[in-house]
């Protein structure tokens, strides 16, 4: 984190002098197109104009909450590459969504097999019905994780999800107004502030005991 | 005027001036019919709790409007503690601090709509969902809707739990 900061000073201190340069001889350009007296107010609104544009994109680099928030989740778990079952229990739209830089997800998250353990589980489909009844079907894969892209469905929130697989059905209980990954609020431990990790066996006296992932 | 009787001419347009001042309310002098009532929030407070409390919206503690309840945000204390904060059904502890966070949100507003008979479209309570004022979880409700119902009679004396719990009591929808 420290040195994201460092290198924004850096940054700072070393782009003003390269650019005033930059736009006073593009400046000096579009003025020359101009004649007389207006040449100089021409040259100087577009200085003043090229100078807001690049403090405005400079600032715009820098979200220091979502910076610390990435830093936070650590590096990735030896032996797994970025990808589609890297990282299970993150919150997968921390670096997927519109400030992260990676490919974009509509909706993302894991599910596990039960409460108590942290044992992903695949082939869940998981059901999202839109504030429109629009409905989406994704599936987790042997990580226990899903995502949606925005081109295969964008939903409209609220959204309400359900969980199947085979005889088993676990609906949420409550609509997703804005949260984008499901450890948004389903982060570990479960607490006062967090509903505990997705999970789809509640009670594995009564609910089939399933088959759990391969890949682990 | 003479000079000598500036003094008193300044006591009396002090005590005048006193008179017209607002009268708005003080920390700790509100009475009961000047909020709205405390015995009719657990039903609008379900269906706050439905609508606006989940865990990405006011179930977060960072958040203003901080509401506290089942499927949210939870509130332990040794009186009323909470020992699973997802099964646990909501505490009058909850309650009173989810009332207290909604009469505080705007309370010299709420005053003038709940004791002065104001017009209570001026609260961001009902601004916000409604979508009139910049609401960071959009448009929740419209005006006349159950949820819009229960908060309006709710906060003009007029309580009616069937709007409040027809919200709460909302199915999951169907696909289409």
């Amino acid at each position: 984190m420290k040195r994201v900061h460092d290198w924004l000073i850096l940054l700072h201190a070393v782009l003003p002098p390269l650019g005033v340069r930059t736009f006073k001889l593009f400046c000096l350009k579009v003025a020359g197109a101009a004649r007389g007296a207006a040449s100089s107010a021409v040259f100087m609104r577009c200085k003043n104009l090229l100078s807001i544009g690049a403090a405005c994109a400079l600032s715009a680099c820098a979200d220091p909450v979502h910076d610390d928030a990435v830093a936070k989740l650590g590096g990735e778990e030896a032996g797994v590459r970025p990808g589609p079952l890297h990282r299970p229990g993150q919150p997968c739209v921390l670096c997927h969504g519109d400030k992260g830089g990676e490919s974009e997800f509509s909706l993302a998250g894991t599910v596990y097999v039960d409460a108590a353990s942290k044992t992903p589980i695949e082939d869940v489909n998981v059901t999202i019905i839109d504030s429109q009844n629009r409905q989406f079907v994704a599936h987790t894969n042997c990580a226990g994780n899903f995502f949606i892209k925005p081109e295969e469905f964008e939903p409209d929130f609220p959204i309400w999800l359900s969980l199947d697989r085979g005889s088993v059905l676990r609906e949420m209980e409550t609509p997703v107004y804005r949260e984008r990954s499901c450890s948004g609020c389903h982060g570990d431990p479960k607490s006062l502030s967090s509903a505990g990790h997705v999970f789809l066996i509640e009670d594995p006296v009564t609910e089939p005991l399933l088959p759990v992932s391969r890949c682990r | 005027m003479s000079a000598l009787r500036f003094p008193q001419v300044f006591v009396w347009l002090s005590l005048g001036l006193l008179g017209c001042g607002s009268t708005e309310p003080q920390a700790g002098r509100l009475s009961e019919t000047q909020l709205p009532a405390r015995e009719q929030f657990p039903v609008v407070g379900a269906a706050m709790q439905r609508r606006c409390a989940t865990l990405d919206c006011h179930g977060q503690a960072t958040r203003n409007l901080r509401l506290y309840g089942y499927g949210g945000l939870r509130l332990s204390s040794p009186e009323t503690p909470i020992v699973d904060p997802v099964a646990d059904p909501t505490t009058v502890q909850e309650l009173d601090a989810s009332y207290e966070s909604t009469i505080g949100l705007e309370p010299e507003a709420l005053w003038r709509v709940v004791a002065q008979g104001a017009d209570p479209n001026q609260l961001s309570l009902l601004r916000k969902p409604r979508g009139i004022e910049k609401h960071k979880g959009g448009e929740l409700m419209r005006t006349g809707d159950a949820l819009d119902r229960c908060l309006v009679l709710w906060l003009t004396h007029m309580a009616d739990p069937a709007p409040c719990e027809q919200v709460r009591d909302t199915p999951r929808p169907e696909a289409n």
